[in-house]
């Protein structure tokens, strides 16, 4: 038996050392073409880049799923990427080359922390994952480098131009310090529809699918909203004999969709545009009482999702509304529906909640400064060379590779301008069909967006002629997206954006009270809706929010509001 | 009379036994049902593992995740990793813990006392995160794959253990062998370590145990993928499938999320039974072992 026993645990053994030896083989086959690979072009480009002054950057190592396979940075980095060459040669042009230290997304947090205690080790890093605190620490010990020194000192005039009169102006007035200095390098998006600056819309989507199956309309009021939702449940539209179709919101902030409607922006303090005062929804009496009745309802009613499993309930094909991009057609394959079937249809919406009150939207701001930021080191010793970056970083030449790619290759360009992305191709330009370059967002540098809001909506429409509705497509969504984009009119859906960056003392102040009073109000909030508290308590639920300092945070916010005008 | 009543319960009652193995199962089942449950949706229909309406047996019958599995060349090189860890990491501890060992068990040896009060110390106080990663650092194992298997190699606790136990071997061996001439090193290889084969069976068992399950230190000091082990990468695959969609702040990174968490759903299932099947798989032939691990550290008699 013992005998049996040693054989067995050796038989075993062996098979599991034969499938490792069986997939490294594969492995060192790949990382030794691609090493080949990398060998050439080094040593083509050690031939012509004598000259190349090396920039060490360090960040995420970005990967896509788009083509059905993971494709990291890494992969175009060590490949044979014709947009990473055009990248490096046109660096190359600027006598500069990037040295690369890759890490994956889960881990870079971890790294960068550890690097800032034992010396960091690059040029120009990826620095989203550090606070505010951290990176004006960084400042003081001259961690970081002032961008405007580099631009004023080191630019061929590009960078000067895009951070004093371009597109980069705007930003170095929110996330400038004190000392006046812009210290780190936000990803920019500029949104254009037709000539209107404008972002995407978060907006409340409703099953259209559903609406048309029981002959019903678009809901025009939170009355009627609520009068379908219990018709799908009553007429079980989903087919599963029980009354499990449900919508699926966060109970525990104002970013719903439906929050916006009772006027309500989406988090605990926002910009209110009009007046450009800083507000709470806690203060607004009437609508935020209104929201909080109104969920109230639907909740008793049974047409909430309260179990925090919207990922299943999607797949059940349960869902009758959700709180999501208005541009969006990624959600409608996740729901699972009856073969033969059109796939779901998720239309956005808004209701009239309150007399009085216009219903609105979460609208991303036409000019976006992205929370990804990068900064140049304290390690950086040639500031010309970062200069040289920086005014690269700068031009339509980037953005456009960024963004686009290489024309005729991923995309392609009419007469009179306009862009159509390539749709078939290598894994390459199938990623860029859909996303900019794997560099940007979240990576290694920062991204240049200028975003052909129109043209979004021509793929959104066209989208749903795949999914079963090969006459109109999605262009119900697109006509929603149209009216937000030409009103104007939404709530901030980053309220932080907005902002200044908040001095050392303003900082300590908020974090001091932050964390109490949002827990405090996400929790009042959710037990509110959930019917675990009752509104009749209301002003001591005011008094205690008071007492944990909302008022100071609003005061705080407010002076960083002031200072970006 | 009163010791008799006071203990109603005699040894055998047939209704407290029933009960017993009634709880023991319960246990067992509460114990059991959830790697049972990530089985059973590792080997169901996509469709039926991403709704989770799987509840005793698997419904419908793919092996697609596992196939997906068995081609990530990345998954088989942080495997590799980690049996590349396991066998210098268990050498090195053996190693370490028989040679601090055996001098302390020599009553008269100077100094004695000092030493293991120096090695009790850090086993109850260390340094904490930060210094040991800046001696990691000065010392060039910052992404270096010996960060995985130096920090790790030695252990007091066990030290103590293989102390105690060389202890327990009667004087009288040691002194016989001194009488036929053997010398320290001789006393040690031909009388102790055979002797102390179970000793080192434990802490062989709980090093490699212990070195399969780590990530951590991997975290921390290996920022490159290529060395890093099977733990970290299963440890990235569920953490991608948490993530919040609505908290990203651009439409298209929200997508990419999206068909990210569409294709791990059912992967994440059969990562983790193909991590814990080795450890599976040979625990049967370890658990006495185990045991006798836990018991070390009681008193004796």
């Amino acid at each position: 038996m013992k005998r049996s026993k040693k054989i067995l645990a050796l038989l075993l053994s062996g098979f599991i050392l034969s499938c490792i030896f069986a997939g490294c083989d594969s492995t060192v086959a790949q990382s030794s073409g691609s090493a080949e690979n990398a060998q050439e072009s080094m040593v083509q480009s050690s031939d012509e880049s004598h000259e190349l002054t090396a920039i060490r950057v360090m960040g995420i190592d970005n990967m896509s799923s788009n083509t059905g396979k993971e494709v990291y940075l890494s992969d175009w980095v060590n490949g044979d990427s014709r947009l990473w060459q055009k990248l490096t040669d046109d660096l190359a042009g600027r006598g500069i080359k990037l040295e690369l230290e890759l890490i994956k997304e889960d881990q870079y947090e971890v790294v960068c922390q550890t690097n800032l205690a034992a010396g960091l080790n690059c040029d120009f890093m990826n620095i989203t994952p550090l606070d505010i605190k951290t990176r004006l620490s960084m400042v003081e010990q001259g961690q970081l480098v002032a961008v405007n020194d580099i631009w004023e000192n080191h630019s061929d005039g590009s960078a000067n131009e895009f951070f004093t009169s371009g597109n980069g102006a705007e930003c170095v007035k929110k996330l400038s310090l004190e000392d006046g200095k812009l210290y780190w390098v936000p990803a920019i998006t500029v949104g254009d529809y037709n000539g209107i600056r404008t972002g995407a819309p978060l907006a409340f989507h409703i099953r259209k699918d559903w609406l048309d199956k029981l002959g019903l309309g678009l809901p025009e009021t939170t009355q009627e909203l609520f009068t379908a939702l219990t018709e799908f449940q009553e007429q079980d539209v989903n087919g599963s004999g029980e009354k499990d179709e449900v919508i699926s919101v966060e109970l525990k902030n104002f970013g719903t969709g439906i929050a916006q409607w009772f006027g309500l922006g989406a988090s605990l303090t926002y910009t209110d545009d009009e007046s450009g005062k800083i507000l709470s929804p806690w203060y607004q009496d009437e609508n935020v009482k209104g929201y909080i009745e109104y969920m109230q309802r639907l909740v008793e009613t049974g047409l909430v999702d309260t179990s925090d499993q919207s990922s299943q309930k999607k797949a059940e094909n349960k869902i009758s509304g959700l709180h999501t991009w208005a541009t969006e057609t990624w959600e409608e394959p996740a729901m699972a529906v009856a073969e033969g079937d059109a796939a779901a249809y998720l239309l956005p919406m808004t209701a009239t909640a309150i007399s009085g009150t216009e219903p609105s939207v979460l609208l991303q701001r036409g000019y976006q400064i992205s929370s990804y930021n990068f900064a140049f080191t304290g390690e950086c010793k040639d500031l010309d060379a970062a200069g040289a970056l920086l005014d690269y970083l700068s031009t339509e030449g980037y953005a456009l590779l960024s963004e686009y790619g290489i024309e005729d290759y991923t995309y392609t360009e009419d007469g009179g301008g306009n862009r159509a992305k390539i749709k078939t191709g290598s894994d390459e330009v199938l990623i860029m069909a859909n996303l900019p370059a794997l560099w940007v967002n979240n990576s290694i540098l920062p991204r240049r967006e200028l975003n052909n809001r129109a043209e979004e909506l021509v793929t959104i429409a066209e989208a749903g002629k795949d999914m079963g509705y090969p006459e109109n497509g999605f262009q119900e969504k697109a006509d929603f997206v149209i009216a937000v984009y030409e009103s104007g009119k939404g709530f901030s859906h980053d309220p932080e954006a907005d902002l200044a960056v908040p001095t050392l003392e303003e900082l300590e102040k908020s974090a001091s009270i932050k964390m109490d009073l949002e827990t405090y109000s996400e929790e009042l909030l959710t037990k509110l809706i959930l019917g675990q508290k009752s509104l009749d308590d209301w002003d001591s639920y005011i008094s205690d929010l008071k007492r944990l300092g909302l008022d100071d945070l609003i005061e705080i916010n407010q002076a960083r509001l002031d200072r970006t005008k | 009379m009163n010791a008799n009543r006071a203990n109603h319960i005699r040894e055998g009652n047939k209704a407290v036994t029933a009960l017993i193995y009634i709880l023991a199962v319960l246990i067992g089942l509460v114990t059991l049902y959830p790697m049972y449950y990530v089985l059973i949706l590792s080997l169901s229909e996509p469709t039926a593992a991403a709704t989770m309406q799987v509840y005793t047996v698997p419904k419908g019958f793919s092996l697609d995740s596992y196939i997906l599995l068995f081609k990530d060349s990345n998954m088989w090189r942080a495997y590799l990793n980690t049996l590349m860890y396991e066998v210098p990491t268990t050498l090195l501890m053996l190693l370490t813990c028989v040679l601090a060992a055996f001098p302390l068990t020599y009553k008269r040896l100077p100094g004695r006392k000092l030493v293991t009060m120096f090695l009790l110390v850090p086993m109850y106080f260390s340094g904490g995160m930060i210094p040991s990663f800046l001696l990691i650092t000065k010392l060039g194992l910052y992404n270096s794959p010996w960060s995985q298997i130096l920090p790790v190699c030695f252990s007091i606790w066990n030290i103590i253990l293989v102390k105690s136990f060389f202890s327990s071997i009667s004087e009288t061996l040691r002194e016989a062998a001194k009488i036929d001439g053997a010398n320290v090193y001789q006393t040690l290889i031909k009388i102790y370590l055979p002797m102390a084969k179970p000793i080192l069976a434990v802490i062989s068992v709980y090093t490699i145990v212990g070195v399969w399950n780590s990530w951590f230190n991997a975290l921390v000091y290996l920022p490159q993928e290529k060395w890093q082990p099977l733990q970290l990468y299963l440890r990235r695959i569920l953490v991608e499938s948490k993530q919040n969609i609505t908290a990203v702040l651009d439409p298209a990174a929200a997508q990419e999320m999206v068909k990210r968490q569409l294709s791990n759903a059912q992967l994440k299932y059969a990562m983790i039974i193909f991590t814990t099947l080795p450890i599976l798989t040979v625990y049967p032939f370890f658990q006495r072992y185990f045991v006798k691990g836990m018991m070390l550290g009681s008193l004796k008699e």
